[in-house]
């Protein structure tokens, strides 16, 4: 199904906060998925696993526990969305190169590491085993990232080749009911006293 | 001016501040002014010669069919289609929760073809429960007036005119819910069409497609008359047809809007603060300038009589502002001859009238002056996203400075009374309805959305007490992510003042109609009408020309009735 990008941020967001993320890593997580969809990045499937597993493992610490050139989860993995906060946060002063130690589908590293790339004015190269993503910020070159994966940040690396932003996510239905179980989660079941008094039509509206 | 909103010509403007302008009493007492959404957009299709077209207006003698409206103007296309349905009469509801309605809309991009019109049937009906596409800019639908609909119809059909009396007590034939724009539903998001000229300033998709509504229920309200008066029936007087609007019926979906885009608010508030600070520093008022305004006060006066409200609160208000007008009217009798005479007048009133009259007259200031103000209106137009990168660098002894700067009111009010977080937001299940709920008496904390920045940023100020206040907001955030979302709205709001709310959006006295009023008046809206404290009825376009009499001539005070209609 064609869904606006509007749409996908939206959905992204209550989904991400169905599966127990905070607000504003939420809006985090629904903000990288726009990205990667504009630019014709799956983002959905990803989105759909990296929840699951917020959903499973509970959601203490997924960042970093210290700010050092090698980041480690204290629950023995790392959440891309929590990373790429604190790169977003940090900025300039983000210490590189950084290891990350077995961060979880790590393409949603990408939209922050572009936004260390525009500050930077150069592109940033995130490597694992067995591929690499490039982005200078807005572009981007990927080979298909592993599930869960160790992976490199180093300042460098080829400018991608630029291509029109998607103004449409194309979505597989099976992962739009997947986020929309979360998202459920965030509304409230209707009860008569909420349907009558909660929008507060009052009055009758028939006339 | 083309800049956005924060050009140094808007920063050298003597603004009121946000703690005055930002606080729910007032934001609820705003009404119209040029810079509103529907003029700016009326203003543009006269200036530019837009054509429109009635293309098709294919509907059965039970009501029930499809019409296409087009407007045309230097570059591109848009095109109203209608569908209208025979909807009995116990399904007709405002509600979200409805289903059913007298008549569905979309605007598309460019003229249909009998695909898209046959895609859009199966679609546009079902609202909520279909799907559009990037070719379409909104959807909509509308239920008739049960009250004036009958009227007119029967009036037509036997050939005479309606009752103007009975015209004047409701203002409309149709009455609009929700209008779907940027993206819902999978209509095209607003980034597809934000740089075209005509559709920089905000909202102008959805309020094109409003005027064109109007259009087709003049011509659907004649076509059933026609129906049932055939030879005998005639057409709406044109003087007549001239003073309906098209309703609006709004609840609380419009309230977080505003709540969750502090940019766009900021700019919509910012460049009506500043088009004011630009005619209080004009250090006199020529003859004719003075004459507009004494005329369209005169005008408003009138207008102002015929708004019809039952509720407690908006009958105190309309009081309030009609004694104000009185006031306003003899005060300006002989006066506006001083030096700075805006500026004087506008003193005068923060001193003599209320919120509803010192807003009217604000926007009423504005009217002699598009020459030095109607340039901003693009600068309304927000890109939210420039505000959602946080500055993890910043330490906290700044976030903690910012919070005292921008929810002063917000650190002083104490959190632990149940009367400061009697409320919450919430979202139903039942076709994801906004809702307010009593978080003291009802199950629904767990599901609270984040519409109360002042709490959540007095209980980050509180969390931050504990920490050094040179550590970065970063390395803060990695161990408090909870406080994620007030961080970035606490850094919005040092570059967005003007887009926060600066009052308890959850307190137990908290009116939601403030909140939808304030946005309703800059689309335009007239006659405020609220239902409940959460529901409110407004007129859209009422006065103004229909498309195709649309002249530069008319295209903007329309919405003072001259006193000879």
């Amino acid at each position: 199904m064609s869904l606006s990008l509007n749409e996908t941020e939206s959905l992204a967001k209550t989904a991400a906060r169905g599966a127990g993320l905070c607000w504003g890593m939420a809006e985090e997580a629904a903000k990288a998925t726009r990205w990667l969809c504009a630019r014709g990045i799956d983002a959905g499937d990803p989105l759909v696993a990296l929840l699951f597993r917020h959903d499973e493992e509970g959601h203490a610490q997924t960042g970093p526990e210290r700010l050092d050139g090698n980041w480690h989860g204290a629950e023995g993995w790392l959440c891309p969305v929590a990373c790429g906060a604190v790169l977003s946060d940090l900025g300039p002063a983000a210490p590189m190169p950084l290891t990350l130690t077995r961060v979880a589908l790590p393409v949603f590293l990408l939209p922050f590491a572009a936004a260390l790339a525009k500050d930077l004015g150069q592109s940033v190269t995130l490597s694992w085993d067995g591929g690499h993503a490039v982005t200078d910020g807005d572009a981007v070159s990927l080979d298909t990232p592993p599930p869960m994966s160790d992976v490199t940040l180093t300042l460098g690396g080829p400018i991608p080749a630029r291509s029109p932003h998607k103004t449409r996510a194309e979505s597989d239905q099976m992962i739009l009911v997947s986020l929309g179980i979360y998202a459920a989660r965030t509304r409230a079941p209707a009860t008569e006293a909420s349907r009558l008094a909660g929008a507060g039509a009052g009055l009758t509206d028939n006339d | 001016m083309s800049g956005h909103a924060t050009d140094t010509d808007i920063k050298e403007a003597a603004l009121r501040p946000p703690e005055q302008v930002m606080r729910l009493a007032r934001l609820g007492s705003l009404h119209q002014c040029r810079l509103s959404f529907m003029r700016q957009l009326t203003r543009r299709l006269a200036r530019e010669d837009w054509q429109f077209t009635r293309r098709a207006f294919e509907v059965d003698d039970n009501g029930v069919g499809h019409a296409v409206y087009t407007a045309t103007g230097p570059e591109r296309s848009y095109s109203l289609i209608a569908f209208a349905h025979d909807l009995p009469d116990h399904l007709r509801s405002d509600r979200v929760i409805a289903e059913a309605w007298d008549a569905t809309f979309t605007l598309f991009d460019g003229v249909p073809d009998r695909a898209d019109i046959a895609r859009l049937s199966r679609n546009v009906p079902v609202q909520e429960a279909g799907r559009i596409s990037e070719s379409e800019l909104s959807l909509s639908r509308a239920n008739r007036s049960v009250r004036l609909w009958t009227h007119v119809v029967d009036r037509l059909s036997q050939g005479l005119q309606p009752d103007p009396q009975t015209i004047a007590e409701v203002g409309y034939l149709m009455r609009t819910t929700a209008v779907y724009g940027s993206g819902k539903f999978g209509a095209a998001d607003r980034d597809v069409i934000a740089d075209r000229p005509e559709m920089a300033a905000p909202f102008q998709a959805e309020m094109l497609s409003v005027y064109l509504t109007r259009w087709f229920v003049r011509d659907m309200v004649e076509h059933m008359a026609r129906v049932q008066g055939g030879e005998s029936a005639v057409s709406l007087d044109p003087l007549l047809a001239r003073r309906l609007g098209i309703g609006n019926s709004t609840g609380l979906g419009m309230a977080p809007f505003l709540v969750n885009h502090p940019m766009l608010l900021n700019n919509w508030i910012l460049v009506r603060e500043t088009a004011l600070a630009r005619v209080r520093a004009l250090p006199s008022a020529t003859t004719d300038d003075k004459a507009l305004f004494r005329d369209l006060l005169g005008r408003s006066v009138t207008a102002i009589e015929t708004w019809r409200t039952e509720h407690p609160i908006q009958l105190a208000r309309l009081a309030d502002l009609r004694a104000d007008l009185s006031r306003l009217l003899s005060h300006v009798a002989d006066g506006l001859d001083a030096d700075h005479p805006w500026d004087k007048l506008h003193a005068w009133a923060e001193g003599n009238l209320s919120f509803e009259g010192q807003e009217f007259l604000v926007s009423l200031m504005l009217e002699p002056y598009g020459d030095i103000i109607d340039g901003l209106g693009p600068c309304m137009a927000a890109v939210e996203q420039a505000g959602f990168r946080l500055d993890g660098s910043m330490p906290l002894h700044r976030v903690k400075a910012l919070i005292e700067q921008q929810f002063p009111w917000a650190v002083e009010t104490d959190w632990t009374a149940p009367e400061a977080t009697a409320r919450a937001w919430y979202v139903s299940e039942e076709k994801l309805e906004p809702r307010l709920g009593e978080r003291h008496e009802e199950p629904i904390e767990p599901y609270e959305q984040p519409l109360a920045p002042g709490r959540d940023a007095a209980m980050l100020y509180s969390t931050l007490a504990d920490w050094p206040d040179d550590t970065p907001l970063a390395t803060f955030l990695l161990k408090r992510p909870e406080h994620r979302h007030s961080a970035r709205r606490v850094q919005i709001a040092a570059k967005a003042p003007f887009g926060e709310i600066r009052d308890n959006t959850i307190g137990a006295d908290m009116l939601p109609i403030d909140m939808l009023r304030a946005k309703l008046s800059f689309f335009g809206a007239t006659s405020f009408d609220p239902r409940s404290d959460r529901w409110i009825r407004i007129t859209m376009f009422a006065g103004a020309p229909y498309p195709p009499e649309l002249t530069e001539d008319n295209a903007d005070f329309w919405v003072y009735p001259e006193s000879d209609i």
